[in-house]
């Protein structure tokens, strides 16, 4: 069900833990592969010291694929061809660490493509310590006919 | 023009990264929705005649500059990703050929700090561009303990 996205409103992504799994699925380099996992910051100890970590941390992009997923649940296939989203990367996230992206809606905006609907976004740790922040935007999504003509009515 | 021959610190506006093509698998995808713990429908099955869509996440992963097979990173130098700027312009299908490019297209100062401004601009086998990440990257000399 599409989601009414009004200013104020806040929504959530599912709470994950960013597992070694999971980490080394993103950065570890395709599954098969002879070199498989590829010795990286996020995937090898040696080169996170390298670093200056005192472990291995979690690819950006995994905080921010949880964003863009929750993105997706509020704008739909509309995100593939009008999502834009701009982010900083704030703490590193280590191996255990749960996580879970965040997203409060904002004002809007016209445009020639329509409605632009702006966001804040951001993913946490339980305890609230933010890793990742930024914001976003859409194009809402047109009402159809049919809710038109109920709200007309 | 495509410089193969400097380190990452040391490109300037104007500089190109050597391009990567790339497409996605099926098996490549499902390996990212486990990553991501995603297992929207739309990532594996064919919808409407439509083949499954890539993961975000990948397109994401693909255009880090660390991607371009003329990346060089001098010893002793971190890298770091200050911020990135995304659009989603095109969704795509899994088995699209892919091509990304990348650009140096400024430069700028901030508390202190040097940035580089880097595009990655992904395009597909129609020449449509379907993805855009701007990279804001600054560089630092790490301490030898």
């Amino acid at each position: 069900m599409r989601e009414q996205l009004n200013e104020g409103q806040e929504f959530s992504g599912p709470l994950r833990c960013l597992s070694k799994a999971r980490i080394l699925a993103l950065s570890g380099g395709a599954l098969g592969s002879a070199e498989w996992p590829r010795k990286n910051l996020h995937t090898d100890a040696a080169k996170a010291a390298e670093a200056g970590l005192p472990a291995p941390i979690a690819s950006g992009i995994q905080c921010e694929g949880d964003i863009v997923r929750l993105l997706i649940r509020l704008f739909d296939e509309r995100w593939f061809s009008h999502g834009k989203l701009s982010v900083t990367h704030r703490r590193p996230v280590f191996e255990g660490t749960w996580v879970q992206a965040r997203a409060r809606v904002g004002a809007s905006t016209a445009s020639d493509a329509g409605e632009i609907v702006h966001v804040e976004v951001w993913c946490e740790t339980p305890e609230k310590d933010i890793v990742t922040v930024g914001t976003a935007s859409c194009v809402r999504e047109r009402h159809t006919y049919q809710e038109v003509s109920k709200e007309l009515t | 023009m495509v410089n193969t021959s400097r380190f990452i610190h040391e490109l300037e506006p104007g500089d190109e990264c050597a391009p990567l093509n790339y497409s996605v698998s099926a098996e490549l995808n499902q390996q990212f929705l486990f990553a991501q713990e995603d297992f929207d429908k739309c990532y594996i099955e064919e919808i409407n005649g439509r083949p499954p869509l890539v993961h975000p996440t990948i397109l994401l992963q693909m255009a880090a500059d660390t991607r371009s097979p003329s990346y060089k990173l001098a010893p002793g130098t971190g890298s770091i990703l200050a911020k990135a700027d995304e659009e989603f312009l095109q969704p795509v299908t899994i088995g699209t050929p892919l091509t990304v490019n990348w650009r140096v297209t400024g430069t700028y100062e901030k508390r202190g700090r040097h940035y580089h401004v880097m595009v990655a601009e992904t395009t597909n086998d129609q020449g449509a561009l379907v993805f855009r990440r701007t990279l804001h990257l600054t560089f630092n000399r790490r301490q030898r303990s």
